[in-house]
């Protein structure tokens, strides 16, 4: 097995168990849809672990703080236990519905 | 005159490309409002730490003090606080960091920083990502969650132990 194998293992490995922890529990007044994970750059030369977190469309403008946080518990709890908690980690959450974006990008004036 | 940096300007910042436009701003401007909010909870501690070490500093010197605080050593000292091991404190640090495991207050300002500090790489260095008004939002209210940790913190032995670790802790 090449370190590129291991590394697509272990990442689908902690796919794994952050949707079994995460997708479809309700926290504070917060849906977890769906949750995925991929590799991302960062500024150091190591790549940032990227989680995805769709939540239920929130009710104001963005999620209730606690819900965002004990979502943000739970997935570095499970980071640090599959993956070690050596990478930087980004947790992004979206919500599933995901509105268009005003204008195109590079054509706002400047 | 100066113009200092002022870590409740950087929300208002963010929270201005965050809300404009009707539906969801463009993704460049959605970066810099997450990379805002960063920054006002990175100053925010390192005016913090400045005031709480240099007290009877000049503003000057306190602004000067604080570019020498480096974002790294913030996180190691915020992952310290969660209990994370990697990076290892020093043993001649731990009998400071101990305690503060179970402040809450910093607890709660650790794990914002955290957030905030992975999701400004990605803002300002990686291509590919994308980021939704919610979830910019949410980075907002945790940078905005972060400095009021930090003003209930203020003048404790807890704030005082932290700034410590921040002076002493090592980039690794």
């Amino acid at each position: 097995m090449t370190s590129v194998d291991m590394e697509r293992e272990s990442l689908s490995q902690l796919a794994r168990a952050i949707q079994a922890r995460l997708v479809g529990r309700l926290i504070g007044r917060t849906y977890v849809r769906s949750t995925s994970v991929h590799l991302g750059a960062g500024s150091e030369p190591d790549d940032s672990l990227v989680v995805e977190v769709v939540l239920s469309d929130p009710s104001g403008d963005t999620w209730p703080l606690d819900d965002v946080r004990a979502i943000y518990r739970v997935v570095s709890e499970v980071v640090v236990e599959t993956a070690g908690g050596n990478q930087p980690v980004y947790i992004r959450v979206s919500p599933e519905t995901e509105t268009p974006q005003d204008g195109e990008e590079g054509q706002l004036p400047l | 005159m100066a113009h200092p940096i002022r870590p409740e300007w950087l929300i208002r910042q963010a929270d201005l490309l965050a809300r404009q436009g009707t539906t969801r701003p463009v993704n460049q401007d959605l970066r810099r409002a997450a990379s805002s909010s960063y920054y006002a909870l990175f100053h925010g501690i390192a005016l913090t730490v400045a005031d709480e070490l240099l007290s009877r500093s000049t503003l000057e010197r306190k602004w000067e003090f604080t570019r020498r605080i480096e974002h790294r050593v913030v996180l190691n000292v915020c992952t310290w606080v969660l209990g994370g091991r990697s990076p290892s404190p020093a043993s001649r640090l731990r009998m400071i960091l101990d305690p503060l495991k179970t402040s809450e207050d910093l607890i709660e300002l650790a794990e914002y920083f955290r957030v905030l500090y992975d999701a400004r790489n990605l803002a300002d260095y990686d291509h590919a990502a994308h980021f939704s008004r919610p979830g910019v939002l949410s980075l907002i209210q945790q940078a905005q969650g972060g400095l009021d940790a930090l003003r209930r913190l203020a003048s404790s032995a807890d704030l005082q132990a932290f700034s410590v670790l921040i002076v002493c802790g090592e980039r690794n």
